[in-house]
């Protein structure tokens, strides 16, 4: 025992029955923390991976951290100074690490608030991806040009987030400028027919052409239609191609940007030529 | 096997062969070990359109290819093409065709599942929120079989019963061919007969699915199971709301 003390240093001998506690202890420790993370996973089996995982993860070294404690009590700390140091080097590490905590804080808002999850489409700052993960601190995003995007959670919560892919449905907004002299009725059969033609168009909620206004040089419409959130994308590229065909085969023009120029008064003399001479021993080209 | 409608197309046994099945056009190449399947469907200008090519590597099979009829994958709805109202305390029973699909076996192992006529898709409802993805179909809603005969549809007969005190305005009608089965006789395809019961106000209507083959061709044959089963042949209430 003596030997144990002179190895740790200590100037209190600690008796064996106390140090085979601590280690009874923290071995009970370590066996708890495992049983309660696997608990907390049965009991939490409803919510996504990611926020499991994190559930798990501080429910484990929670439980750990007693058992620690507990352990050192038995070997005769004053878990009271512990306690206090503890409680300094907290505020220390408060203060120095604010943007953590924030994040973690935003993480767990962001977790139970359940806007997103894995695997949601969604638009955040300048990024649209694919939601990987929601970790405590951060939510990974791969991009649709494929790359890692790491978004701290704070910025999750301060910023205005878009779930492209929370509903079922997405419409598609198609604005179109037409030239001045377009007979609108007959643009808007057109526009419907290219919608019921095309099978990826629902036909509930029914496709719909609205008239925005007058623009510079055209006749503003909007054709609005909707796809399942699976077909949107190929509905995008397709309509618009049938659009344009259809158009075009109707004899209908897409607006071409013109300005009409009225003059006031005479028009000017129109310039004479002027003939320039080349400048004597000048090259010419 | 069942005997098919004589316009059913049977795939015989050459090496290069087409086919055609209502608006879908249907190529068949097979070599050693190989089977090529191109398909596109024809616009209202006898053009194909979306086509496609399938190759399916088969090893040394050299068993038959087949095409089987089957009804769509998910449910149709029909809009009648004139709004049609069903008087209080009547009952009716409407004749509705639905295109069929062709499943192309190997043996018995599936190649390719496909439809006669693309149908567009549209949401079947109360918002865009909740409700089913399903395929939309213009319906002249007959009530006299020799209106409606084709050899690529299967007829649902749904007996509509109207115990309320109020009109019954059928703009929609949801018919969940996934949990129907697929009869022939020889002649027609059909599918199960459905019982549409409703009591009037809001009370949903409640939707009975009729066991074996329909009243109007009671000697047709089992062609295929329902895709999916329903328990006591009663929907549940999400199909249950039929009318839209």
């Amino acid at each position: 025992m003596d030997f144990i003390n002179q190895m740790l240093g200590l100037e209190v001998s600690i008796p064996w029955a106390n140090l085979l506690r601590a280690a009874l202890l923290l071995i009970t420790g370590i066996f708890a923390a495992r049983l309660f993370r696997r608990v907390t996973g049965t009991v939490l089996g409803q919510l996504p991976g990611s926020q499991q995982r994190s559930v798990q993860r501080v429910t484990g070294w929670l439980i750990l951290i007693l058992f620690i404690a507990a352990a050192l009590h038995q070997l005769g700390f004053k878990l009271g100074v512990l306690l206090g140091a503890a409680g300094v080097l907290s505020v220390a590490i408060g203060f120095a690490s604010q943007t953590s905590a924030s994040n973690l804080i935003s993480g767990l808002f962001v977790l139970t608030e359940r806007a997103i999850q894995p695997g949601d489409t969604i638009q955040v700052a300048s990024f649209t991806g694919e939601v990987l993960s929601i970790d405590l601190l951060s939510t990974k995003m791969r991009t649709l040009d494929n790359l890692l995007v790491r978004i701290p959670n704070e910025l999750l919560i301060k910023n205005t987030v878009v779930n492209m892919s929370r509903y079922p449905l997405r419409r598609f907004d198609l604005k179109l400028g037409l030239a001045l002299d377009t007979d609108v009725a007959r643009a808007r059969e057109v526009l419907l027919a290219v919608a019921a033609a095309n099978p990826l168009c629902l036909e509930n909620p029914q496709p719909a052409v609205m008239q925005q206004g007058f623009g510079d040089s055209s006749i503003d419409i909007q054709l609005s239609v909707w796809a399942a959130r699976e077909n949107f994308g190929e509905l995008r590229n397709t309509i618009q191609e049938e659009v344009k065909r259809a158009l075009d085969s109707a004899g209908i023009a897409i607006a071409i940007s013109r300005r009409a120029l009225y003059l006031s008064g005479p028009l000017p003399e129109p310039r004479q030529p002027v003939a320039i001479e080349d400048a004597p021993g000048g090259a010419s080209s | 096997m069942t005997a098919l409608p004589a316009t059913w197309p049977l795939l015989a046994g050459d090496d290069s062969q087409s086919h055609r099945f209502d608006r879908l056009e249907l190529r068949i190449r097979r070599a050693a070990g190989e089977c090529w399947l191109e398909h596109g469907w024809l616009d209202a200008d006898e053009q194909p359109r979306q086509q496609q090519s399938h190759r399916f590597l088969i090893g040394a099979g050299e068993e038959p290819l087949v095409a089987l009829p089957l009804l769509p994958d998910r449910p149709v709805v029909s809009r009648p093409q004139v709004t049609t109202v069903l008087l209080p305390r009547e009952r009716a029973t409407l004749l509705l065709g639905t295109a069929l699909w062709i499943r192309l076996q190997l043996g018995n192992r599936t190649l390719l599942e496909l439809p006669t006529v693309r149908l567009s898709d549209t949401w079947f409802g109360p918002n865009t929120r909740e409700g089913e993805l399903c395929y939309a179909s213009q319906t002249r809603a007959r009530l006299q079989l020799l209106d409606i005969e084709s050899p690529w549809r299967a007829i649902t007969p749904i007996t509509i019963i109207n115990r309320g005190d109020d009109v019954l305005k059928l703009d929609r009608l949801n018919v969940p061919v996934p949990n129907l089965s697929l009869y022939c006789d020889g002649n027609q395809f059909w599918t199960s007969g459905l019982t549409v019961g409703r009591d009037g106000g809001n009370a949903p209507a409640r939707v009975q699915i009729d066991s074996g083959p329909p009243a109007l061709s009671p000697h047709a044959e089992l062609l295929a199971s329902p895709r999916k089963t329903v328990r006591n042949g009663v929907l549940d209430r999400a199909i249950n709301l039929i009318f839209a």
